[in-house]
Protein backbone atom coordinates (compact mmCIF):
# COMPACT_ATOMS: atom_id res chain seq x y z
CA UNK A 1 0.00 0.00 0.00
CA UNK A 2 1.72 3.08 -1.25
CA UNK A 3 1.22 5.73 1.34
CA UNK A 4 1.80 9.12 -0.23
CA UNK A 5 -0.76 10.96 1.85
CA UNK A 6 -3.71 11.02 -0.52
CA UNK A 7 -5.72 7.89 -0.16
CA UNK A 8 -8.10 6.10 2.11
CA UNK A 9 -5.51 3.55 3.13
CA UNK A 10 -7.22 2.50 6.36
CA UNK A 11 -10.12 0.86 4.58
CA UNK A 12 -7.97 -0.97 2.06
CA UNK A 13 -5.68 -2.28 4.78
CA UNK A 14 -8.70 -3.54 6.69
CA UNK A 15 -10.10 -5.25 3.62
CA UNK A 16 -6.90 -7.21 3.00
CA UNK A 17 -6.70 -8.03 6.69
CA UNK A 18 -10.20 -9.48 6.53
CA UNK A 19 -9.04 -11.62 3.62
CA UNK A 20 -6.19 -12.87 5.75
CA UNK A 21 -3.50 -11.15 3.70
CA UNK A 22 -0.62 -9.07 4.87
CA UNK A 23 -0.90 -5.55 3.55
CA UNK A 24 1.39 -2.87 4.89
CA UNK A 25 1.54 0.83 4.17
CA UNK A 26 4.88 2.15 2.98
CA UNK A 27 6.26 5.46 1.86
CA UNK A 28 9.81 4.15 1.52
CA UNK A 29 10.73 3.73 -2.16
CA UNK A 30 13.49 1.25 -1.39
CA UNK A 31 10.80 -0.95 0.12
CA UNK A 32 8.56 -1.32 -2.92
CA UNK A 33 10.10 -4.30 -4.64
CA UNK A 34 10.01 -6.29 -1.39
CA UNK A 35 6.29 -6.67 -1.86
CA UNK A 36 4.50 -9.23 -4.02
CA UNK A 37 1.86 -6.65 -5.01
CA UNK A 38 1.48 -2.90 -4.85
CA UNK A 39 -1.68 -0.85 -4.32
CA UNK A 40 -1.97 2.80 -5.28
CA UNK A 41 -4.92 4.47 -3.57
CA UNK A 42 -6.20 7.93 -4.39
CA UNK A 43 -8.86 10.20 -3.01
CA UNK A 44 -9.11 13.82 -4.03
CA UNK A 45 -8.49 15.67 -7.24
CA UNK A 46 -6.17 14.35 -9.95
CA UNK A 47 -3.68 17.21 -9.65
CA UNK A 48 -3.66 17.04 -5.87
CA UNK A 49 -2.92 13.31 -5.86
CA UNK A 50 -0.29 13.46 -8.60
CA UNK A 51 1.41 16.40 -6.91
CA UNK A 52 1.56 14.49 -3.63
CA UNK A 53 2.88 11.37 -5.33
CA UNK A 54 5.58 13.32 -7.13
CA UNK A 55 6.61 15.32 -4.08
CA UNK A 56 6.79 12.14 -2.02
CA UNK A 57 9.66 11.01 -4.24
CA UNK A 58 8.06 7.67 -5.00
CA UNK A 59 7.46 7.88 -8.74
CA UNK A 60 10.84 6.54 -9.92
CA UNK A 61 10.72 3.56 -7.58
CA UNK A 62 7.14 2.91 -8.64
CA UNK A 63 8.07 2.98 -12.33
CA UNK A 64 10.98 0.65 -11.73
CA UNK A 65 9.01 -1.85 -9.69
CA UNK A 66 5.99 -1.89 -11.93
CA UNK A 67 7.42 -1.45 -15.44
CA UNK A 68 10.75 -3.21 -15.01
CA UNK A 69 10.36 -5.67 -12.13
CA UNK A 70 6.73 -6.28 -13.15
CA UNK A 71 5.29 -6.28 -9.66
CA UNK A 72 1.48 -6.35 -9.99
CA UNK A 73 -0.06 -2.95 -9.30
CA UNK A 74 -3.65 -2.09 -8.42
CA UNK A 75 -4.77 1.52 -8.73
CA UNK A 76 -7.97 2.50 -6.92
CA UNK A 77 -10.21 5.41 -7.84
CA UNK A 78 -7.93 8.40 -8.46
CA UNK A 79 -5.07 5.92 -8.10
CA UNK A 80 -6.47 4.23 -11.22
CA UNK A 81 -6.92 7.53 -13.05
CA UNK A 82 -3.29 8.37 -12.28
CA UNK A 83 -2.20 5.34 -14.30
CA UNK A 84 -3.17 7.33 -17.40
CA UNK A 85 -1.60 10.27 -19.14
CA UNK A 86 -3.82 13.11 -18.02
CA UNK A 87 -7.22 14.15 -16.73
CA UNK A 88 -9.63 16.89 -17.68
CA UNK A 89 -9.86 17.56 -13.98
CA UNK A 90 -6.39 19.08 -13.87
CA UNK A 91 -3.29 20.11 -15.72
CA UNK A 92 -0.80 17.62 -14.28
CA UNK A 93 0.62 14.60 -16.04
CA UNK A 94 -0.30 11.12 -14.94
CA UNK A 95 2.07 8.18 -14.66
CA UNK A 96 1.42 7.14 -18.25
CA UNK A 97 1.37 3.39 -17.52
CA UNK A 98 -1.77 2.97 -19.60
CA UNK A 99 -2.70 4.90 -22.76
CA UNK A 100 -5.71 6.78 -21.46
CA UNK A 101 -7.01 10.07 -20.24
CA UNK A 102 -9.84 10.96 -17.90
CA UNK A 103 -12.88 12.97 -18.83
CA UNK A 104 -15.78 14.47 -16.91
CA UNK A 105 -19.30 13.03 -16.92
CA UNK A 106 -21.50 15.34 -18.99
CA UNK A 107 -24.22 15.67 -16.35
CA UNK A 108 -27.15 15.47 -18.72
CA UNK A 109 -30.61 15.24 -17.19
CA UNK A 110 -31.12 12.28 -14.93
CA UNK A 111 -27.42 11.58 -14.62
CA UNK A 112 -26.03 13.53 -11.76
CA UNK A 113 -22.39 14.38 -11.27
CA UNK A 114 -20.54 12.93 -9.43
CA UNK A 115 -21.65 9.40 -10.15
CA UNK A 116 -22.30 8.11 -6.66
CA UNK A 117 -23.64 4.68 -5.95
CA UNK A 118 -23.61 1.00 -6.63
CA UNK A 119 -23.36 -0.30 -10.19
CA UNK A 120 -22.74 -3.62 -11.91
CA UNK A 121 -19.45 -4.47 -13.54
CA UNK A 122 -19.86 -5.80 -17.05
CA UNK A 123 -17.57 -7.80 -19.28
CA UNK A 124 -16.62 -6.18 -22.56
CA UNK A 125 -17.41 -8.51 -25.42
CA UNK A 126 -16.03 -11.98 -24.87
CA UNK A 127 -12.74 -11.20 -23.14
CA UNK A 128 -11.64 -13.53 -20.41
CA UNK A 129 -9.41 -13.17 -17.40
CA UNK A 130 -9.21 -14.10 -13.74
CA UNK A 131 -11.45 -11.22 -12.61
CA UNK A 132 -14.43 -12.29 -14.67
CA UNK A 133 -15.97 -14.62 -12.13
CA UNK A 134 -19.68 -15.09 -11.50
CA UNK A 135 -19.34 -13.56 -8.09
CA UNK A 136 -18.04 -10.33 -9.55
CA UNK A 137 -20.25 -10.16 -12.63
CA UNK A 138 -23.36 -10.78 -10.53
CA UNK A 139 -22.29 -8.39 -7.84
CA UNK A 140 -22.07 -4.62 -7.60
CA UNK A 141 -19.39 -2.07 -6.86
CA UNK A 142 -19.41 1.32 -5.22
CA UNK A 143 -18.46 4.34 -7.28
CA UNK A 144 -17.98 7.96 -6.37
CA UNK A 145 -16.39 10.02 -9.11
CA UNK A 146 -16.95 12.94 -11.46
CA UNK A 147 -14.35 11.81 -14.01
CA UNK A 148 -14.08 8.48 -15.77
CA UNK A 149 -11.27 6.71 -17.62
CA UNK A 150 -11.08 6.73 -21.39
CA UNK A 151 -8.47 4.23 -22.59
CA UNK A 152 -7.25 4.54 -26.20
CA UNK A 153 -7.20 0.80 -26.73
CA UNK A 154 -10.18 -1.48 -26.25
CA UNK A 155 -7.82 -4.23 -25.09
CA UNK A 156 -7.12 -2.18 -21.95
CA UNK A 157 -10.77 -2.20 -20.84
CA UNK A 158 -11.39 -4.69 -18.03
CA UNK A 159 -14.95 -3.72 -17.04
CA UNK A 160 -17.63 -1.35 -18.18
CA UNK A 161 -20.48 0.07 -16.12
CA UNK A 162 -23.43 2.33 -16.72
CA UNK A 163 -24.21 5.84 -15.58
CA UNK A 164 -26.57 7.15 -18.21
CA UNK A 165 -24.24 5.63 -20.79
CA UNK A 166 -21.67 2.87 -20.73
CA UNK A 167 -18.27 3.95 -19.47
CA UNK A 168 -15.04 2.19 -18.65
CA UNK A 169 -14.98 1.25 -14.99
CA UNK A 170 -11.71 -0.71 -14.89
CA UNK A 171 -8.56 -0.89 -17.01
CA UNK A 172 -5.70 -3.35 -17.25
CA UNK A 173 -2.46 -3.95 -19.06
CA UNK A 174 0.03 -6.71 -18.29
CA UNK A 175 0.67 -6.55 -14.53
CA UNK A 176 -1.25 -3.32 -14.00
CA UNK A 177 -4.93 -2.98 -13.17
CA UNK A 178 -6.88 0.15 -12.33
CA UNK A 179 -10.40 0.26 -10.93
CA UNK A 180 -12.59 3.35 -10.78
CA UNK A 181 -14.73 1.90 -8.00
CA UNK A 182 -13.70 1.28 -4.40
CA UNK A 183 -13.27 -2.46 -3.88
CA UNK A 184 -12.58 -1.83 -0.18
CA UNK A 185 -16.07 -0.36 0.10
CA UNK A 186 -17.90 -2.74 -2.18
CA UNK A 187 -18.69 -5.43 0.33
CA UNK A 188 -18.48 -8.98 -0.99
CA UNK A 189 -17.91 -8.06 -4.64
CA UNK A 190 -15.06 -5.77 -3.69
CA UNK A 191 -13.49 -8.27 -1.33
CA UNK A 192 -13.67 -10.94 -4.03
CA UNK A 193 -11.93 -8.56 -6.44
CA UNK A 194 -9.14 -7.86 -3.96
CA UNK A 195 -8.74 -11.55 -3.27
CA UNK A 196 -8.33 -12.33 -6.96
CA UNK A 197 -5.86 -9.46 -7.40
CA UNK A 198 -3.73 -10.69 -4.52
CA UNK A 199 -3.82 -14.37 -5.35
CA UNK A 200 -4.19 -14.74 -9.10
CA UNK A 201 -3.46 -11.57 -11.05
CA UNK A 202 -0.16 -10.85 -12.65
CA UNK A 203 1.13 -14.39 -12.50
CA UNK B 1 -37.44 -0.39 -7.86
CA UNK B 2 -34.37 1.24 -9.32
CA UNK B 3 -31.30 -0.60 -8.14
CA UNK B 4 -28.90 2.28 -8.25
CA UNK B 5 -30.53 4.47 -5.65
CA UNK B 6 -28.73 4.38 -2.34
CA UNK B 7 -30.63 3.49 0.79
CA UNK B 8 -28.74 4.41 3.91
CA UNK B 9 -29.31 4.14 7.63
CA UNK B 10 -28.37 7.17 9.70
CA UNK B 11 -26.89 6.57 13.12
CA UNK B 12 -26.65 9.50 15.44
CA UNK B 13 -24.38 9.56 18.42
CA UNK B 14 -23.98 11.81 21.43
CA UNK B 15 -20.74 11.13 23.25
CA UNK B 16 -20.39 7.42 22.74
CA UNK B 17 -24.06 6.57 22.78
CA UNK B 18 -26.25 5.75 19.85
CA UNK B 19 -29.32 7.98 20.13
CA UNK B 20 -32.47 8.78 18.21
CA UNK B 21 -33.94 12.24 18.14
CA UNK B 22 -37.46 13.45 17.57
CA UNK B 23 -37.61 16.60 15.47
CA UNK B 24 -33.93 17.08 16.34
CA UNK B 25 -34.51 17.03 20.10
CA UNK B 26 -35.31 14.59 22.91
CA UNK B 27 -32.46 12.30 22.08
CA UNK B 28 -33.44 8.80 23.20
CA UNK B 29 -30.73 6.31 24.11
CA UNK B 30 -30.73 3.41 21.68
CA UNK B 31 -27.49 1.54 22.22
CA UNK B 32 -23.95 1.19 21.00
CA UNK B 33 -23.08 2.86 17.69
CA UNK B 34 -20.20 0.49 16.94
CA UNK B 35 -22.46 -2.51 17.32
CA UNK B 36 -25.07 -0.84 15.12
CA UNK B 37 -22.44 -0.26 12.43
CA UNK B 38 -21.36 -3.89 12.64
CA UNK B 39 -24.93 -5.10 12.15
CA UNK B 40 -25.58 -2.73 9.25
CA UNK B 41 -22.40 -3.98 7.62
CA UNK B 42 -23.61 -7.56 7.94
CA UNK B 43 -26.97 -6.53 6.50
CA UNK B 44 -25.03 -5.11 3.53
CA UNK B 45 -26.63 -1.67 3.52
CA UNK B 46 -25.62 0.63 0.68
CA UNK B 47 -24.01 3.23 2.86
CA UNK B 48 -23.94 4.33 6.47
CA UNK B 49 -24.34 7.89 7.65
CA UNK B 50 -22.83 8.78 10.99
CA UNK B 51 -24.06 11.92 12.65
CA UNK B 52 -22.71 13.55 15.78
CA UNK B 53 -24.88 15.79 17.94
CA UNK B 54 -24.33 17.15 21.39
CA UNK B 55 -23.47 20.58 22.58
CA UNK B 56 -19.77 19.97 23.01
CA UNK B 57 -19.09 18.83 19.50
CA UNK B 58 -17.97 22.30 18.46
CA UNK B 59 -15.73 22.94 21.45
CA UNK B 60 -13.96 19.62 21.69
CA UNK B 61 -12.48 18.09 18.61
CA UNK B 62 -14.27 15.25 16.86
CA UNK B 63 -14.50 11.85 18.46
CA UNK B 64 -11.94 10.27 16.14
CA UNK B 65 -11.57 7.18 18.25
CA UNK B 66 -15.24 6.31 17.98
CA UNK B 67 -15.39 7.22 14.30
CA UNK B 68 -12.36 5.03 13.67
CA UNK B 69 -13.95 2.08 15.47
CA UNK B 70 -17.09 2.49 13.41
CA UNK B 71 -15.11 2.81 10.16
CA UNK B 72 -13.38 -0.45 11.02
CA UNK B 73 -16.73 -2.24 10.88
CA UNK B 74 -17.72 -0.84 7.49
CA UNK B 75 -16.93 -2.47 4.17
CA UNK B 76 -19.41 -0.13 2.59
CA UNK B 77 -19.09 3.66 2.37
CA UNK B 78 -19.26 5.68 5.54
CA UNK B 79 -20.33 9.32 5.68
CA UNK B 80 -19.73 11.50 8.70
CA UNK B 81 -21.34 14.80 9.69
CA UNK B 82 -21.25 16.92 12.83
CA UNK B 83 -19.04 19.79 13.92
CA UNK B 84 -16.70 19.88 10.93
CA UNK B 85 -15.02 23.25 10.67
CA UNK B 86 -11.55 22.75 9.19
CA UNK B 87 -9.69 21.05 6.35
CA UNK B 88 -7.49 19.27 8.88
CA UNK B 89 -10.50 17.54 10.34
CA UNK B 90 -11.66 16.45 6.90
CA UNK B 91 -8.24 15.09 6.05
CA UNK B 92 -8.10 13.15 9.25
CA UNK B 93 -11.58 11.72 8.77
CA UNK B 94 -10.81 10.59 5.23
CA UNK B 95 -7.66 8.92 6.41
CA UNK B 96 -9.57 7.04 9.08
CA UNK B 97 -11.79 5.43 6.48
CA UNK B 98 -14.67 7.90 6.17
CA UNK B 99 -15.64 8.24 2.50
CA UNK B 100 -17.56 11.47 2.62
CA UNK B 101 -18.17 14.28 5.07
CA UNK B 102 -21.24 16.43 5.57
CA UNK B 103 -20.63 20.09 6.24
CA UNK B 104 -23.54 22.20 7.42
CA UNK B 105 -23.09 24.85 10.13
CA UNK B 106 -19.61 25.80 8.95
CA UNK B 107 -21.00 26.83 5.56
CA UNK B 108 -22.77 29.76 7.20
CA UNK B 109 -19.77 30.94 9.20
CA UNK B 110 -16.64 29.95 7.31
CA UNK B 111 -17.39 30.90 3.73
CA UNK B 112 -14.18 29.61 2.22
CA UNK B 113 -14.12 26.22 3.91
CA UNK B 114 -16.29 24.19 1.59
CA UNK B 115 -14.67 25.47 -1.60
CA UNK B 116 -11.25 24.73 -0.17
CA UNK B 117 -12.28 21.24 0.86
CA UNK B 118 -13.72 20.50 -2.58
CA UNK B 119 -10.50 21.71 -4.17
CA UNK B 120 -8.25 19.57 -1.97
CA UNK B 121 -10.32 16.45 -1.43
CA UNK B 122 -12.50 16.40 -4.53
CA UNK B 123 -16.22 17.09 -4.77
CA UNK B 124 -17.12 13.43 -4.29
CA UNK B 125 -15.96 13.56 -0.67
CA UNK B 126 -17.78 16.74 0.31
CA UNK B 127 -21.50 16.88 1.00
CA UNK B 128 -23.50 19.95 1.91
CA UNK B 129 -25.98 19.28 4.69
CA UNK B 130 -29.23 21.23 4.74
CA UNK B 131 -31.42 21.04 7.82
CA UNK B 132 -34.76 22.76 7.37
CA UNK B 133 -38.21 23.22 8.86
CA UNK B 134 -41.42 24.42 7.29
CA UNK B 135 -42.98 27.46 8.91
CA UNK B 136 -46.72 28.10 9.17
CA UNK B 137 -46.66 29.79 5.74
CA UNK B 138 -45.14 26.62 4.26
CA UNK B 139 -41.87 28.41 3.71
CA UNK B 140 -38.66 26.47 4.20
CA UNK B 141 -36.38 27.81 6.93
CA UNK B 142 -32.74 26.77 7.15
CA UNK B 143 -31.16 25.77 10.43
CA UNK B 144 -27.64 25.10 11.62
CA UNK B 145 -26.18 23.75 14.89
CA UNK B 146 -28.36 20.65 15.02
CA UNK B 147 -31.50 22.68 14.50
CA UNK B 148 -30.71 25.24 17.21
CA UNK B 149 -29.96 28.27 15.08
CA UNK B 150 -32.13 29.63 12.32
CA UNK B 151 -30.21 31.01 9.37
CA UNK B 152 -31.38 34.14 7.57
CA UNK B 153 -30.61 33.18 4.02
CA UNK B 154 -33.59 32.07 1.97
CA UNK B 155 -33.76 28.39 1.07
CA UNK B 156 -33.70 28.89 -2.69
CA UNK B 157 -30.93 31.49 -2.49
CA UNK B 158 -28.88 29.01 -0.52
CA UNK B 159 -29.47 26.33 -3.16
CA UNK B 160 -28.11 28.70 -5.80
CA UNK B 161 -25.03 29.37 -3.68
CA UNK B 162 -24.45 25.66 -3.24
CA UNK B 163 -24.53 25.05 -6.99
CA UNK B 164 -21.70 27.53 -7.35
CA UNK B 165 -19.60 25.64 -4.80
CA UNK B 166 -20.06 22.36 -6.63
CA UNK B 167 -20.24 19.76 -3.84
CA UNK B 168 -20.56 16.05 -4.47
CA UNK B 169 -23.98 15.69 -2.91
CA UNK B 170 -26.73 17.46 -0.98
CA UNK B 171 -28.05 15.87 2.20
CA UNK B 172 -31.47 17.22 3.16
CA UNK B 173 -32.86 16.81 6.65
CA UNK B 174 -36.54 17.55 7.14
CA UNK B 175 -36.37 18.45 10.84
CA UNK B 176 -40.17 18.35 11.30
CA UNK B 177 -40.30 14.76 10.12
CA UNK B 178 -37.28 13.53 12.05
CA UNK B 179 -38.30 10.50 14.11
CA UNK B 180 -41.95 10.80 13.11
CA UNK B 181 -42.26 7.99 10.57
CA UNK B 182 -44.95 10.09 8.87
CA UNK B 183 -43.68 10.06 5.31
CA UNK B 184 -40.99 12.12 3.56
CA UNK B 185 -41.25 15.68 2.21
CA UNK B 186 -41.73 14.90 -1.46
CA UNK B 187 -42.23 18.50 -2.53
CA UNK B 188 -38.87 19.64 -1.24
CA UNK B 189 -37.24 16.53 -2.67
CA UNK B 190 -38.57 17.50 -6.10
CA UNK B 191 -37.60 21.17 -5.86
CA UNK B 192 -34.06 20.45 -4.77
CA UNK B 193 -33.46 17.58 -7.22
CA UNK B 194 -34.54 19.65 -10.19
CA UNK B 195 -32.20 22.48 -9.31
CA UNK B 196 -29.16 20.35 -8.45
CA UNK B 197 -26.56 18.99 -10.78
CA UNK B 198 -25.24 16.77 -8.02
CA UNK B 199 -27.04 13.83 -6.38
CA UNK B 200 -29.54 14.58 -3.63
CA UNK B 201 -30.29 12.53 -0.52
CA UNK B 202 -33.43 13.04 1.52
CA UNK B 203 -33.83 12.18 5.18
CA UNK B 204 -36.79 12.46 7.51
CA UNK B 205 -40.02 10.50 7.93
CA UNK B 206 -39.24 7.58 5.62
CA UNK B 207 -41.43 4.60 6.53
CA UNK B 208 -40.60 1.92 3.98
CA UNK B 209 -40.44 0.84 0.38
CA UNK B 210 -43.37 2.95 -0.84
CA UNK B 211 -41.73 6.11 0.47
CA UNK B 212 -38.49 5.07 -1.20
CA UNK B 213 -40.30 4.66 -4.53
CA UNK B 214 -41.99 8.06 -4.15
CA UNK B 215 -38.69 9.76 -3.40
CA UNK B 216 -37.00 8.18 -6.39
CA UNK B 217 -39.83 9.50 -8.58
CA UNK B 218 -39.01 12.97 -7.23
CA UNK B 219 -35.49 12.65 -8.53
CA UNK B 220 -33.47 11.90 -5.40
CA UNK B 221 -30.86 9.20 -5.64
CA UNK B 222 -30.17 8.77 -1.94
CA UNK B 223 -32.72 7.90 0.71
CA UNK B 224 -31.65 8.14 4.33
CA UNK B 225 -33.62 7.02 7.35
CA UNK B 226 -33.05 6.44 11.00
CA UNK B 227 -36.20 5.33 12.84
CA UNK B 228 -37.03 2.87 10.07
CA UNK B 229 -33.78 1.00 10.62
CA UNK B 230 -33.48 1.31 14.39
CA UNK B 231 -36.95 0.41 15.57
CA UNK B 232 -39.43 -2.32 14.89
CA UNK B 233 -43.09 -2.84 15.52
CA UNK B 234 -45.94 -0.82 16.92
CA UNK B 235 -44.20 -0.19 20.20
CA UNK B 236 -41.01 0.95 18.49
CA UNK B 237 -38.73 -1.49 20.24
CA UNK B 238 -35.10 -1.16 19.40
CA UNK B 239 -34.17 -3.61 16.68
CA UNK B 240 -31.50 -2.76 14.18
CA UNK B 241 -32.88 -3.90 10.86
CA UNK B 242 -32.83 -3.41 7.10
CA UNK B 243 -36.11 -4.60 5.57
CA UNK B 244 -35.89 -7.42 3.04
CA UNK B 245 -37.60 -5.51 0.25
CA UNK B 246 -35.02 -2.72 0.46
CA UNK B 247 -32.01 -4.98 0.17
CA UNK B 248 -30.02 -4.78 -3.01
CA UNK B 249 -30.66 -8.39 -4.03
CA UNK B 250 -34.39 -7.71 -4.06
CA UNK B 251 -34.27 -4.64 -6.25
CA UNK B 252 -34.43 -4.70 -10.02
CA UNK B 253 -31.17 -4.86 -11.94
CA UNK B 254 -29.63 -1.86 -13.67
Amino acid sequence: MIDYGAGNIGSVLRAFKLLGMECLPTSDPTDFCRFTHLVLPGVGSFDYCMARLVSSGLVDALKDCVLVQRVPLLGICVGAQMLGKSSQEGVGEGLGFIEMECVRFPGTSGNKVPHVGWTKLRRLGSIDNCFLTDKILHGRAYFTHSYYMLPMLEENILFTSKHGFTFCSAVYRDNIVGVQYHPEKSQRTGLEFLRIFATEYGR
Amino acid sequence: MVANCRIMPVITFDGSNLVKTSRFSNARYVGDPINAARIFNELEVDELVLNSIGRDRHSKDLNYSLISSIAAECFMPLTYGGGISSETQVERLLRLGVEKVIINSANFRLEGLIKECIKIFGAQAIIVGLDYKMNWLNKRLLFSDSGNKQERIAFLDYLTKIQEWGPGELFLNAIDRDGQLNGPDLETAKVVSISSECPVTMCGGVRGVEDVRSLIKCGVSGIAASSLFLFWGVHRSVLINFPEELRYDNRSAV
